[in-house]
């Protein structure tokens, strides 16, 4: 039973040109489309693509800070309104964010307990008296000295702002905690423990992770699922042992191989994809990933939405091509 | 704090100083001077030079001036070099009509600014944001005057509710010259509108769009609360700045609005005293607008630090 699922296309209306009213249409940026993710408890799902691929919108709709245009959003069994405003607070309760800039993730004008204890009283109904000894224990669970409750945020560093970010969604002890980017603006060494942190998080309190990330490192160290996204479509998802090796969906054959490996003597070929990211207003026909594809059959590619090929332990890929054969190319390069 | 207010108060004084001889300066460049243009143009020019001789205008620029810098330090004003009164009573009473005036001017548009720049923050890009900003860029855009005149054909004379003059007698008080007082100030009010709507939409949307505004949507906070707890104090910082300079001009730059109405204000004194080379009282307005100008400024930047943490650290 998924604690989250969501399938939530999001499309923003253009502003109409002169030509629109003239010919009477709208147009709309397809953000997110066709995108299904569920989360059982004690789960990361990692969502990966590059920049402007829609990952960011997923989580937003999903956290209910956009107004998906369709689909589904359940918590447990049940349906939840598109805007958090609207939802019940046992559901805002169970989900919360890490957003990806510490810099403006805390209101500078309240101190750091401050935003950490107000979800404590706001979903959890706490006490005064009941918050304060909370409030310690979470910043110790995120290993920042107690005696900083009482400072702004700006007398702290970027990942210690980002610890009480993270503290702060943990405070009310949801069920799911939306990771979007939160350690990509931080320095490689600060990433690496709060990732440690995240994980022991996790272990000691069972939380779910819908964890945003163009870092395939990070992705792979945290998460047991993986999505791979590319225009606001999922092209691949598995088991993260089964996603990081062959067979490849071509577009993560790309990220992978544009990945930095630690040993600068290994033989790396990389795939360099062509042009840029297409406009998510005109959605390239067929299989959204043609236009820049490296295993481009034909003409099929340009006209047929590609189907789902089921491989080992649920992976899945959605390509033109058979997995064997994805697999034997992808084996020789 | 105090080391930083002496500091503050000093560049004040350099400001005055630099501003005097700037004026000064300028004074001499233009063509024509109090003599001349007291006597008018059909005066012999016998009587120009004895009256310049009077005046002290035939000395050297620089002995003119240190002359009268010393008398002012002093707190000696100097005599108007036109109708030979003290310039200090006149000059005061005109501050006290102008502060009056910008004490209401302010009362109105500051409050009304900010709910409107919220209201169309909130409702960005819908038709209250659109309405909200046209119809405040168009008081902008409007000379003043033809606000004014409109104003006085609505509610002097359509409604007869209000006087369509306002040149009160130097020492009525605030409460006999309220009536006067509010058709120029409703006139002010709208031409600084837009300013203080618009930099308040634009710092609202700003504050709005921050992941700490969405955090606080995903505590469940209602939205008034958000706008109340997270928005404002952060989205008001660049208003006061506004605000700030706006008391200056409502001091010395109201010289449009203050011509309709006939009000006797220090920007329509500056102008009289201008257009007569009355270099005394020019040096004394100047200088009282000077002075408003920084303390206002000084009052926005403590107010500014008050309002936003990372600055009153540095202060402190």
């Amino acid at each position: 039973m998924p604690a989250v699922a969501g399938d939530p296309p999001k499309h923003y209306p253009l502003p109409r040109g002169l030509r629109d009213l003239w010919q009477r249409r709208t147009r709309a940026v397809h953000a997110v489309d066709g995108m299904s993710a569920g989360l059982s408890r004690r789960f990361t799902l990692g969502v990966v693509g590059e920049s402007g691929c829609g990952k960011t919108t997923f989580a937003r709709c999903i956290a209910g800070l956009e107004e998906a245009t369709d689909g589904e959003i359940r918590l447990e069994r049940a349906r939840l309104p598109y805007l958090a405003r609207q939802r019940p607070m046992a559901a805002l309760r169970e989900i919360q964010m890490v957003f990806q800039n510490p810099d403006a993730s805390l209101n500078p004008q309240h101190t750091v307990g401050e935003s950490v204890a107000r979800p404590l009283v706001r979903l959890r109904g706490l006490s005064r008296g009941q918050v304060r000894p909370r409030v310690a224990e979470l910043f110790r669970a995120v290993n920042l000295p107690e005696d900083y409750v009482n400072r702004l945020p700006h007398e702290l560093s970027g990942g210690e702002k980002q610890r009480v970010a993270i503290a702060r969604a943990l405070a009310a002890d949801p069920a799911v905690v939306i990771c979007d980017e939160p350690i990509s603006a931080l320095d490689v060494s600060v990433q690496a423990s709060l990732m440690n942190l995240l994980v022991d998080l996790q272990q000691a309190q069972g939380t779910s992770y819908l964890f945003i990330s163009h870092d395939l490192a990070a992705v792979r160290h945290l998460a047991d699922w993986i999505a791979v996204v590319y225009l606001g479509r999922i092209w691949e998802t598995g088991p993260a042992s089964e996603v990081f090796g062959p067979p490849y969906h071509p577009y993560t054959e790309a990220l992978l191989s544009a990945a930095p490996t630690p040993d600068p003597d290994a033989p790396q070929e990389r795939i360099r994809l062509e042009g840029s990211v297409p406009s998510a207003v005109g959605v390239p026909s067929g299989c959204r990933f043609h236009t820049r594809c490296p295993r481009k059959i034909g003409p099929i590619c340009e006209q047929q939405e590609p189907p789902w090929r089921e491989g080992a332990n649920g992976h899945r890929i959605c390509c033109h091509r058979p997995l064997a054969e994805l697999a034997a190319l992808q084996q020789g390069s | 704090m105090t080391a930083y207010l002496l500091r503050r108060l000093g560049l004040i004084l350099l400001t005055m100083l630099l501003a005097s001889i700037v004026i000064f300066v300028a004074t001499q460049i233009l063509p024509g001077d109090v003599a001349q243009v007291s006597l008018g143009q059909f005066a012999t020019e016998k009587a120009v030079e004895n009256l310049r001789q009077e005046l002290g205008l035939n000395r050297p620029a620089y002995v003119q001036y240190a002359d009268w810098l010393t008398k002012f330090v002093r707190g000696d004003w100097g005599n108007s070099l036109t109708s030979r009164q003290p310039v200090r009573p006149m000059v005061m009473s005109r501050l006290r009509n102008s502060a009056m005036l910008a004490v209401i001017a302010l009362a109105l548009y500051v409050p009304l600014g900010i709910a409107l720049g919220v209201l169309a923050a909130l409702n960005r890009e819908k038709l209250v944001d659109q309405a909200i900003s046209a119809l405040t860029m168009a008081f902008v855009g409007l000379p003043e005057f033809v606000t004014a005149l409109l104003l006085i054909a609505l509610f002097a004379f359509a409604l007869a509710v209000l006087p369509a003059n306002s040149s009160i007698s130097p020492d009525s008080s605030f409460r006999a010259a309220l009536p006067s007082l509010i058709l120029p100030a409703i006139t002010v009010s709208l031409t600084s509108l837009g300013y203080v709507a618009r930099m308040t939409r634009a710092s609202t949307i700003d504050v709005l769009r921050t992941d700490y505004v969405r955090a606080a949507e995903l505590k469940g906070l209602p939205r008034m609360q958000v706008l109340f707890r997270h928005v404002l104090r952060n989205a008001l910082l660049p208003t006061v700045t506004i605000v700030a300079m706006g008391i200056g001009y409502l001091i010395g730059g109201l010289i449009v609005t203050e011509q309709v109405f006939g009000y006797p204000g220090l920007g329509r004194l500056l102008v009289y005293a201008i257009q007569r080379r009355d270099l005394i009282l020019i040096q004394a307005c100047s200088m009282v607008v000077v002075l408003v100008f920084s303390l206002s400024n000084l009052a926005a930047d403590l107010l500014y630090s008050f309002l936003n943490p990372r600055i009153r650290v540095g202060i402190k």
